[in-house]
C-alpha cells in the first residue's frame, strides 16, 4: 500500500494544501503548530473516514478539533493512495451531515465509484490497528503496557483474512458483565427457603404419624360397654342391698341380732321337740295326773317295808313263807322305781315346757304355748328359717362387696379410658392443626415452585456464558501461541539489531507482557531506560506490523517519535528501516536530528517543509 | 339407569394462582361439583360416579360438609365415591367420622368393596387409597361376577406410581363400564367400555383441549356413552413464526389478533423461526401481553451462517462456531446458548473497537 497524493481543503489548520508522496523515507519538518500532527490526523481520516460524534464526549473528539475555524463549511480533503496496481483516489466532505464521500477505484484504464466500505485495503487493517501499529505518536502513548494488552485480541484475528476486529478481552468483558447481570437475576433465597419448607414438611409428617387418632372408634365402643357394664351392676346391687336392708330390718323388729343366739336357741328346740316328743310318748298317753304317782309311791313305801321286814323274820325263822315275801318286796321295789322315773321325766317335762315356752315367747309371740312337741318344732322350723335369713344376707353382703369392687374397678377403668378419649380428641385436633399447617407450606412451596424454575433457567444461562467465557478464552490462547512465537522470535531479532546487540532478544510472556532478555535475564520494560522501553516497544510493533503483513509494504508514521531516543539509537532504527523496511516511512519532527542523521547515514529522503500553512518542497 | 361418570375435580386446587386470571380459575375449580349437581338435577341423572381426586388435597371435615351440603342437593340422584391418590385416606382423617347423606356411597375401603342397588340390577365395586402412593397392579387379575347383575367397576391410576392397569387387560374382565379416573386428559377405548373422563375444569396450563365429563345409559340391554362439555375455558397451544423481520411490536400486533380477549382460552406460546439476532423476545413481557401461561422460545438468531462457513479456518469466529458446535448431547442447549452468547459478545467487540477509535 502506498499513499501518491493528499490534498487538504481545509482541516484544523491545513488549508489548499497539496502533498505529494513518494516510496522511501519522506520527512515532514515544521514547527510547533504548523500542522504535522493535523496532517498526520488528516491521511488516517481522508483513508478510513470521520464520524461526528455526539454528546458531551463529542466536545473534544477528533470532529471538533480539527473543525476549521474560518469557513467550517469547507472541511475536508482528497487522498490517493494505490495497491496492488489499484489506484484509489477519495473525497471526503466532513461538513455535510453525516460526513459525505466520493470514491473512485480505477484499475487500468477503467474507473468506477465505489462505496466506502469496498475500498480495497489489506486485509485487517481497520482504524484501530492502523493507530496501534503503523501510526506511531509521540512516545508514551506508544510505551503504554497497556498496548500488548490491547493487541492480543486483533493478534488473535491476524491471520484471518477478515476485516473484522474482533476484540476479545472486549468480547470476555462483555460477557462477564452479562454473567453479572444474570448473577443478580438469582433469587438467593430461594433454594434455602424450599429446602426449610421441606424439612418443616417432613416435620410435620413425623409429627402426623405420632399424632393418636387411629383407635378412637374402638376406645369408644370400650366405653360405651364399660358404661352399660357398670350401669347393670349398680342396678344389681342397688336391689341387694334394698333387700338385705328389707330383711335385716324384719329381723330386727323381732329383736334378731345374734345369729350364734338364735343357732343356740335353735339346738334347743331340736333337743326340747325330741325330749317332749319322747315324754309324750312315754308318759303323756295317762290321764293320771302327777301328784298321784308321788302319792302312790309314798303309800308304797309302806308295804314295801312291811314286806322287808316279813321277809327277814321269816328268814329268820326258817324261810317258810320266803318266796312270798320275796316276790311281794321285788314286786313293790320294781313299781316304786319305775315310779320314781316316771316322777323325773315328769319334773323334765315340766322344765322343758318352761324353756319352750319362753323360747316361743320371744320367737312366736301371741299365743299361749302348750310346751309340746309340735310346739318345739315349730319353733325349730322357725329358727331353720331365720338363720337361712342369716346365711341369705351374709350371701348378700359378700355379693355387695363383690358388686362394689368390681363398680370401683369399672369406674377407674372409664376414667383412664376417659382421658384416652380426651388425648385423642385433641390428637385429632392436632391432626387437623397439622394437615393445615402441611397445606399452608405446600402453598408456599408452591408459590417458590416459579422462581425456583427461573432461578434454574438463569443458571443454565450463566453455565452457556461461562463456556462462552472459557471457549473464547481458550481460543484465543491457542491462536496467540501459534502467533507468539514468530512474534517473539521476529521482535528479537529487531530489537537485537536496534539497540545493536546490547540485548539477546524480545520475551513476551502468555498475558502479552513484553520483557527485554539480556544474558538470559527478563527485564520489565520498567526496569529499563526511557530510550531502551521505547526500543523495545518499537521493536515488538514493527514485529506485530511485519507478521500482519508479511508480503505488503505499509506506509509507517512516525509522529515526533523519537524524544527518548538518543542519537545512536536512533541512527540504528533509521539504519534498520532504509535495510530492512520496504514500505513508505514518514517522519513527522520539529527538528533538524533526524535530518541530520539521515544525511550522515546518507539516506535518501524527501523532505516536505510545512511552515505556517505554506507548502514548500526540497 | 342414566349415569354421570367424573373424576379429579381436585376443589381446592388454585390454578394459575399468579395470573391475573388465577382467580377466575379456582372460582371454576371451586364451583364445580355445584355446576355438575345442578346438571344432574337437570339431566335427571341416576348415579353419579366420581372416581377419585374429588379433592386436591385429604379433606378437612369443613371441606367434607361442603361437599355433603352439594350432594343434598341432589333430587334422585346417588353419588358413589372414591378417594385417589390427591384426597386418599389416612389414620385419623376427617373422612373416619364423618357421615355422608344417605344417597352418598362412600367406598373406603382398601380393598374392593361394592355397594348394591337393587333398584337398577346394578353393583359398583371400588377401593379408595389410603395412601399417596400406590404402585400395586391392584386392577390385573380383578373379574366382574357372572351373576345376572350389571356391574361397574370404579377405580382411580393409570402411572406407574398409581395402580398401573393394562385396557386390554380390563377388557377381559367383563365390566359392563370401567369408570377410570386420575389422569386429567379424557380416553375412551373403542367400544367406550372403559372411560377416563379427565378433570371437569382443566387445572394447569399443560392440560390443553376440551374438558368434561362422560353421560351414559346403562340397562340389561342398552349401553350408551356421550361426552358433555363441561369447562367454558381452555389451555391452548400456539405457535408463532418469527422472522427476522419480525419486531416486538409486530409479535404484539399478531397476538393482538390471535388471542381471544374474553377469557375462555389461555395459551402456551411457541416462538419458531428465526429472530433478528438484535432482538431478544422476553417472556416476562410477552407474558403480560394476554392470557398467556407459558412462553417457549425456540427461535434461533439469523446469523449469515452460509457466509461465516466461508470465512478461514483460523478465524476466531470460525473457530469459535466450530469449538462449540461438537460435544456431548446432554449439554445440547447450555453450548447452544454459549454459541450464541459468545457470537453477540464478539460482534458486539467488533463495532465498539471501531467507533472508539474514529472518535
Amino acid at each position: 500500500m502506498k499513499l501518491t497524493r493528499c490534498y487538504i481543503h481545509q482541516f484544523g489548520s491545513l488549508r489548499e494544501q497539496r502533498f505529494d508522496f513518494e516510496d522511501g523515507v519522506t520527512l515532514i519538518k515544521g514547527s510547533n503548530e504548523s500542522g504535522k500532527s493535523t496532517l498526520h490526523t488528516a491521511l488516517a481520516v481522508l483513508l478510513f473516514g470521520l464520524e461526528r460524534g455526539r454528546g458531551r464526549a463529542a466536545a473534544n473528539d477528533t470532529y471538533k478539533r480539527n473543525l476549521p475555524w474560518k469557513d467550517p463549511e469547507i472541511y475536508g480533503g482528497e487522498l490517493d493512495w494505490e495497491r496492488e496496481g489499484v489506484h484509489i483516489h477519495t473525497e471526503r466532505d466532513f461538513a455535510s451531515t453525516p460526513p459525505a464521500s466520493y470514491i473512485l477505484e480505477t484499475k487500468g484504464s477503467s474507473t468506477r465509484e465505489i462505496r466506502a466500505e469496498e475500498q480495497p485495503l489489506p486485509p485487517s487493517l481497520t482504524p484501530f490497528l492502523y493507530y496501534n501499529t503503523l501510526s506511531f505518536r509521540q512516545p508514551g502513548s506508544a510505551t503504554s503496557d497497556g498496548l500488548a494488552n490491547e493487541l492480543r485480541s486483533h493478534i488473535v484475528n491476524l491471520q484471518g483474512s477478515g476485516n473484522e476486529t474482533l476484540d476479545v478481552g472486549a468480547a470476555l468483558q462483555n460477557l462477564l458483565t452479562e454473567r453479572k447481570a444474570l448473577a443478580k437475576r438469582i433469587d438467593p433465597e430461594a433454594e434455602p427457603s424450599a429446602r426449610e419448607i421441606e424439612a418443616q414438611l417432613r416435620q410435620l409428617e413425623v409429627l402426623k404419624e405420632t399424632a393418636p387418632g387411629d383407635d378412637w372408634d374402638q376406645l369408644k365402643q370400650e366405653i360405651d360397654t364399660r358404661e352399660a357394664q357398670i350401669d347393670r351392676l349398680s342396678i344389681e346391687r342397688g336391689s341387694a342391698v334394698r333387700e338385705c336392708k328389707r330383711r335385716a330390718a324384719a329381723l330386727q323388729e323381732q329383736g334378731i341380732t345374734d345369729k350364734s343366739e338364735v343357732q343356740a336357741h335353735l339346738e334347743m328346740a331340736e333337743a326340747l321337740e325330741k325330749n317332749q316328743r319322747i315324754y309324750e310318748q312315754d308318759y303323756a298317753k295317762t290321764r293320771l295326773k302327777p301328784g298321784f304317782f308321788s302319792v302312790l309311791s309314798v303309800v308304797l313305801m309302806i308295804p314295801l317295808l312291811l314286806l322287808f321286814w316279813l321277809a327277814v323274820r321269816n328268814l329268820l325263822d326258817g324261810g317258810r313263807f320266803w318266796p312270798l315275801f320275796g316276790a311281794g318286796l321285788v314286786l313293790v321295789t320294781v313299781i316304786e322305781i319305775r315310779l320314781a322315773r316316771r316322777l323325773d321325766a315328769e319334773s323334765a317335762s315340766r322344765t322343758n315346757k318352761e324353756i319352750l315356752s319362753r323360747l316361743l315367747g320371744i320367737y312366736l309371740p301371741g299365743h299361749t304355748p302348750r310346751g309340746s312337741a309340735s310346739e318345739a318344732g315349730q319353733l325349730k322350723n322357725y329358727l331353720q328359717k331365720v338363720l337361712s335369713v342369716f346365711d341369705y344376707l351374709e350371701e348378700q353382703e359378700a355379693h355387695i362387696r363383690q358388686l362394689t369392687e368390681q363398680l370401683i374397678g369399672l369406674s377407674a377403668e372409664q376414667k383412664s379410658l376417659g382421658g384416652r378419649l380426651e388425648s385423642n380428641m385433641t390428637g385429632k385436633i392436632r391432626q387437623e392443626n397439622l394437615i393445615r399447617q402441611e397445606r399452608e407450606l405446600e402453598d408456599e412451596r408452591e408459590a417458590l415452585q416459579p422462581v425456583l424454575q427461573e432461578n434454574e433457567q438463569l443458571r443454565e444461562e450463566i453455565r452457556a456464558v461461562d463456556l462462552a467465557i472459557s471457549t473464547l478464552d481458550r481460543l484465543s490462547r491457542t491462536v496467540y501461541s501459534d502467533f507468539g512465537e514468530p512474534l517473539t522470535e521476529t521482535a528479537s531479532g529487531i530489537f537485537r539489531e536496534i539497540t545493536g546487540g546490547r540485548y539477546d532478544g524480545v520475551r513476551v510472556d502468555e498475558k502479552m507482557q513484553l520483557f527485554a532478555v539480556r544474558d538470559h535475564r527478563l527485564i520489565l520494560p520498567s526496569a529499563l531506560s526511557g530510550g531502551a522501553a521505547e526500543q523495545l516497544y518499537m521493536a515488538f510493533r514493527l514485529a506485530v506490523i511485519r507478521l500482519l503483513w508479511p508480503d505488503e509494504p505499509m506506509p509507517l508514521f512516525f509522529d515526533e517519535s523519537f524524544a527518548f531516543y538518543d542519537r545512536e539509537r536512533l541512527q540504528a532504527l533509521l539504519r534498520w528501516l532504509t535495510e530492512h523496511y520496504r514500505g513508505q516511512v514518514f517522519l513527522f519532527t520539529c527538528q533538524d536530528r533526524e535530518e541530520t542523521l539521515l544525511r550522515e547515514a546518507g539516506i535518501p529522503f524527501r523532505k516536505i517543509e510545512l511552515e505556517s500553512g505554506k507548502l514548500a518542497l526540497s | 339407569m342414566r349415569f354421570i361418570h367424573t373424576a379429579d375435580l381436585h376443589i381446592g386446587m388454585k390454578p394459575d394462582k399468579d395470573r391475573v386470571w388465577g382467580f377466575s380459575r379456582a372460582d371454576a375449580v371451586r364451583t364445580a361439583l355445584s355446576r355438575l349437581i345442578s346438571r344432574c338435577n337437570e339431566e335427571e341423572i341416576d348415579l353419579l360416579l366420581i372416581a377419585g381426586d374429588l379433592f386436591h388435597r385429604p379433606p378437612t371435615v369443613s371441606e367434607l360438609r361442603e361437599a355433603d351440603a352439594l350432594f343434598v342437593r341432589l333430587n334422585h340422584t346417588k353419588v358413589v365415591l372414591i378417594a385417589g391418590n390427591h384426597d386418599h385416606l389416612r389414620p385419623g382423617c376427617a373422612y373416619a367420622d364423618f357421615a355422608f347423606s344417605p344417597n352418598v356411597f362412600f367406598i373406603d375401603s382398601a380393598e374392593l368393596a361394592e355397594v348394591s342397588f337393587p333398584q337398577w340390577n346394578l353393583v359398583v365395586h371400588g377401593f379408595s387409597y389410603h395412601s399417596e402412593l400406590l404402585p400395586e397392579a391392584r386392577l390385573d387379575g380383578l373379574r366382574a361376577p357372572e351373576d345376572g347383575k350389571r356391574h361397574i367397576l370404579l377405580a382411580h391410576g393409570g402411572d406407574a406410581s398409581h395402580v398401573p392397569f393394562r385396557l386390554n387387560e380390563l377388557q377381559k374382565q367383563g365390566w359392563d363400564y370401567v369408570a377410570l379416573g386420575h389422569l386429567h386428559k379424557p380416553g375412551l377405548t373403542r367400544d367406550s367400555r372403559i372411560a377416563m373422563p379427565g378433570s371437569p375444569e382443566p387445572l394447569d396450563h399443560t392440560e390443553t383441549g376440551r374438558h368434561g365429563y362422560f353421560q351414559g345409559k346403562l340397562t340389561t340391554h342398552d349401553f350408551e356413552l356421550d361426552w358433555r362439555n363441561f369447562s367454558d375455558f381452555q389451555y391452548t397451544d400456539l405457535s408463532v413464526k418469527i422472522t427476522p423481520e419480525t419486531t416486538f411490536s409486530a409479535l404484539e400486533a399478531w397476538l393482538d389478533d390471535h388471542l381471544k380477549k374474553d377469557g375462555s382460552e389461555a395459551v402456551n406460546l411457541t416462538l419458531k423461526g428465526f429472530r433478528d439476532p438484535e432482538l431478544t423476545f422476553d417472556p416476562d413481557l410477552i407474558r403480560r401481553l394476554g392470557f398467556i401461561c407459558e412462553v417457549r422460545d425456540l427461535t434461533e438468531p439469523d446469523y449469515p451462517w452460509e457466509e461465516w462457513k466461508t470465512r478461514p479456518e483460523h478465524d476466531l469466529l470460525a473457530r469459535y462456531i466450530a469449538a462449540l458446535s461438537d460435544g456431548s448431547a446432554a449439554e445440547e442447549a447450555v453450548r447452544k446458548k454459549a454459541l450464541y452468547y459468545g457470537i453477540r459478545a464478539l460482534l458486539s467487540s467488533e463495532r465498539t473497537a471501531g467507533s472508539e477509535v474514529l472518535r
